[in-house]
């Protein structure tokens, strides 16, 4: 097996020059059939010579034809393979800039090494530096992985087409001129389209097999496989939004035709769904259906958006959708909403919300000269607790069983927001109530998120805050007065008490005092995100990466009072 | 259920309903009587014809008479959504638009900021937009917004650039608009 530093000098041009004076041979061969036809036998002569002379010239054709189709397929795979090598480098280019850049070294057997760890860190953001540089290496240690994988899988295809051509394997398909022969063979020179990393994979699995891939594999696991990568975690989100849009069609017609079938069964059965599951699961595929209603009616509104995520194969439908680019946007937050949250009643709302939050922030960062570009996504990619599931059920809100689970999705869905790009994006991780706990126990992860709100929220699934993985810092909590939900310390301890917690406001406020921006007030569980509010402004400079504009203030009431941790208990 | 689920439910509920959880109050007006309210006003294509048609005088005038940079877009000049907030009910039939100016490179002197807010109040105000209220108004940092009877903010603002945006209220589409009536379901197989 061939090593990496092999696979780095590997060049599409020799393959590319092969090819060519396979098609200088095979031209050669078919201007000789012409010839060779025409020569045929003359119409005069007749006997035992002729007839010889006959099958002869037959046996020289069958012969011909089968050496053109071995030629089309040996040309077809070498063709194939100079492109497959494109992809290649562009995945070992992808990796050793990557490497370049970061201070790393890639060796020969593949192995990561930190060659340039950056001097003169200050001992507060140590831990800072050194999560995200392990994060980095594990990024460059699965892509290798993947290019290796990916090499292996280009050596043994074109191996395996030319030990065909060499063993007489190829066919003609029964052709009967030499450029039929061609078009059969060329049909057997392709090579497989590489199969992306088993399961999940990780963000850096992902982007490493996804690099590989020539551009014209891309397009063709777009349009044929568009599964693979819907919601593949650090496949740039351009190529996830064209796979999930593709996906919505065939996915209403499977489930419209479930439902059909089921109501029919429904129908012929005189207990109905009494003995049977299936009324429960009409159910299910009606609110899937109602989903991809909704997720089109948003994504049909002005602006740019993207369908990062479509899963329909939980109890409920799952789906992220984007406001402006996610590859390429300057700034992106993720908002994870909480309780009751849900695609078909929640998505159209809370795309409003990230719309106006997206709209605030980029006029803001205008106003004091930056590049106004952020991307604002909601991300509804888990099975958020709804009050039928309250009492009793496993993913009742009293639970972080929901919260567990989703932060599983989220954090790879954040790291493979970094990990897909050139370049890393300011990252925004937003949670309000339930989404907070989801979000907290993501960010225990290591994410790449730069900056951290949460708002309204019973806890972070944590009681100390250097268990939340931003930089020292960079982790804001909005709570707003009367919300008895930010004061319940459920998952953790109220983040209000969290050492070392930022506190944005949510009161009325001009900022700075007097001369300042006047902004409005909000109580309660739900307004935080409400257009023109403290709390929806905070957010917007925090995204735009202006934290240093944010209101601060506690506004802490007599539950947070009460809710306050007995030191040493916790 | 454990005894300290029994609780946890009991305090989640007990909290969320002081709090209000799930929806503002006022979502919970009637679907129809929000339709016909919104009937009243033109329709989100109309309404936009409107605006942009305002927010090119602003800023053409705003050049000639202040002597301000000609403006550069920099971004999506228009964006739009569902509505939001006590209209949100209305689904598909409601939208509000986002549209900006991009950028006036520069800041408007502290001196010639009155007179520019005049420009605009003047202009805006013949489209039915109130007095401008001050959002910023501190040395080199300046902001106003104006608002109409529709629930549309447009916000002038000057600091590093100049800024001009206007966000709409909430509008039907034409298709609602034309239909007169909040639509009906459609099948979903």
């Amino acid at each position: 097996m061939v090593d990496f530093a092999k696979v780095r000098r590997w060049q599409p041009e020799p393959l590319d020059q092969a090819e060519h004076q396979l098609k200088g041979r095979s031209e050669k061969l078919l201007g000789l059939a012409d010839e060779f036809a025409a020569m045929g036998t003359p119409a005069c002569w007749a006997g035992d010579a002729a007839e010889f002379a006959r099958r002869r010239r037959t046996r020289v054709s069958d012969r011909m034809e089968h050496i053109v189709a071995g030629v089309a397929a040996a040309r077809s795979a070498l063709r194939n393979a100079a492109d497959a090598i494109v992809g290649l480098k562009h995945g070992v280019a992808e990796a050793d800039g990557l490497a370049a850049s970061q201070g790393f070294a890639i060796d020969a057997d593949g192995a990561i090494r930190d060659v340039a760890p950056p001097s003169d860190v200050p001992a507060e953001h140590a831990d800072d530096v050194s999560r995200e540089r392990a994060r980095i290496q594990a990024e460059l240690s699965d892509r290798v992985e993947q290019i290796m994988r990916r090499a292996a899988d280009i050596d043994n295809d074109l191996a395996t087409v030319l030990g065909r051509v060499a063993n007489g394997e190829i066919g003609d398909d029964g052709a009967t001129d030499l450029a039929s022969a061609a078009t059969a063979g060329a049909g057997q020179g392709d090579l497989s389209v590489l199969e992306p990393p088993s399961g999940r994979g990780t963000p850096g699995d992902n982007a490493g097999w996804w690099d590989t891939l020539s551009k014209a594999e891309q397009r063709r696991i777009i349009n044929e496989n568009p599964e693979w990568i819907g919601n593949r975690d650090g496949v740039p989100y351009t190529a996830r939004d064209h796979a999930n849009r593709a996906l919505l069609g065939t996915e209403r017609a499977r489930l419209q035709e479930e439902a059909r079938r089921l109501e029919a069964d429904l129908d012929d059965n005189m207990f109905g769904g009494l003995f049977t599951n299936d009324d429960a699961r009409l159910d299910q595929v009606r609110e899937k259906l109602e989903a991809i209603r909704t997720i089109e009616g948003t994504l049909a509104k002005p602006g740019e958006r993207q369908l990062l995520l479509l899963d329909l194969t939980n109890e409920r439908a799952e789906a992220a959708i984007s406001n402006g680019n996610v590859d390429t946007a300057d700034h992106v937050a993720v908002f994870t909403p909480g309780l009751t949250s849900n695609v078909p009643d929640s998505m159209q709302g809370y795309d409003g919300n990230m719309d106006q939050l997206q709209f605030r922030t980029e006029e803001e960062l205008r106003r004091y000269g930056e590049d106004p570009s952020v991307a604002t996504v909601t991300w509804i990619g888990y099975q958020a607790p709804q009050w039928s599931e309250t009492i009793i059920d496993e993913n009742s809100v009293t639970e972080d069983h929901a919260a567990r689970k989703g932060a599983e999705k989220l954090a790879p869905f954040l790291q493979g927001i970094d990990t897909a790009r050139d370049t890393d994006a300011h990252l925004t991780a937003l949670g309000h109530s339930y989404g907070s706990t989801t979000t907290g126990l993501a960010l225990q992860q290591n994410t790449g998120v730069d900056d951290a709100v949460f708002f309204g929220s019973p806890g972070l699934g944590t009681d100390h805050l250097n268990e939340i993985n931003v930089p020292d810092g960079h982790a804001t909590y909005i709570e707003a007065k009367w919300d008895g939900v930010g004061d319940l310390g459920h998952f953790g301890i109220d983040p209000s008490h969290l050492d070392g917690m930022q506190h944005g406001s949510s009161a009325e406020a001009q900022h700075p005092a007097d001369s300042g921006r006047t902004l409005a007030g909000v109580t309660g569980h739900s307004a935080y995100l409400r257009d023109g509010s403290t709390s929806q402004y905070n957010m917007s400079v925090t995204i735009g990466g202006m934290s240093d504009k944010m209101v601060s203030g506690n506004d802490r009431g007599v539950t947070d009072v009460l809710s306050w941790p007995i030191p040493g208990t916790y | 259920m454990t005894l300290r689920q029994a609780m946890a439910t009991l305090m989640v509920a007990l909290a969320l309903t002081v709090a209000g959880c799930g929806s503002d109050p006022s979502k919970d007006a009637n679907m129809n009587t929000l339709f016909t309210e919104l009937m009243q006003r033109p329709d989100i294509q109309t309404a936009e014809a409107d605006y942009q048609d305002l927010l090119a005088r602003i800023r053409d005038k705003l050049v000639a008479d202040i002597g301000i940079e000609r403006w550069t877009q920099d971004g999506e000049p228009v964006s739009g959504s569902a509505c939001v907030g006590q209209y949100a009910k209305l689904g598909a039939d409601g939208e509000i638009r986002r549209y900006s100016s991009g950028t006036s490179p520069g800041n408007i002197a502290d001196a010639d900021w009155p007179r520019a807010v005049e420009v605009v109040a003047d202009l805006a105000g013949r489209h039915g937009f109130g007095e401008p209220q001050v959002v910023v108004d501190r040395p080199g940092d300046h902001e106003v917004s104006l608002k109409d009877e529709y629930g549309a903010e447009l916000l002038f603002g000057t600091a590093v650039n100049t800024t001009l945006s206007l966000s709409t209220g909430c509008h039907l589409t034409r298709e609602a608009h034309q239909r007169g009536i909040p639509a009906e379901e459609a099948p979903l197989y």
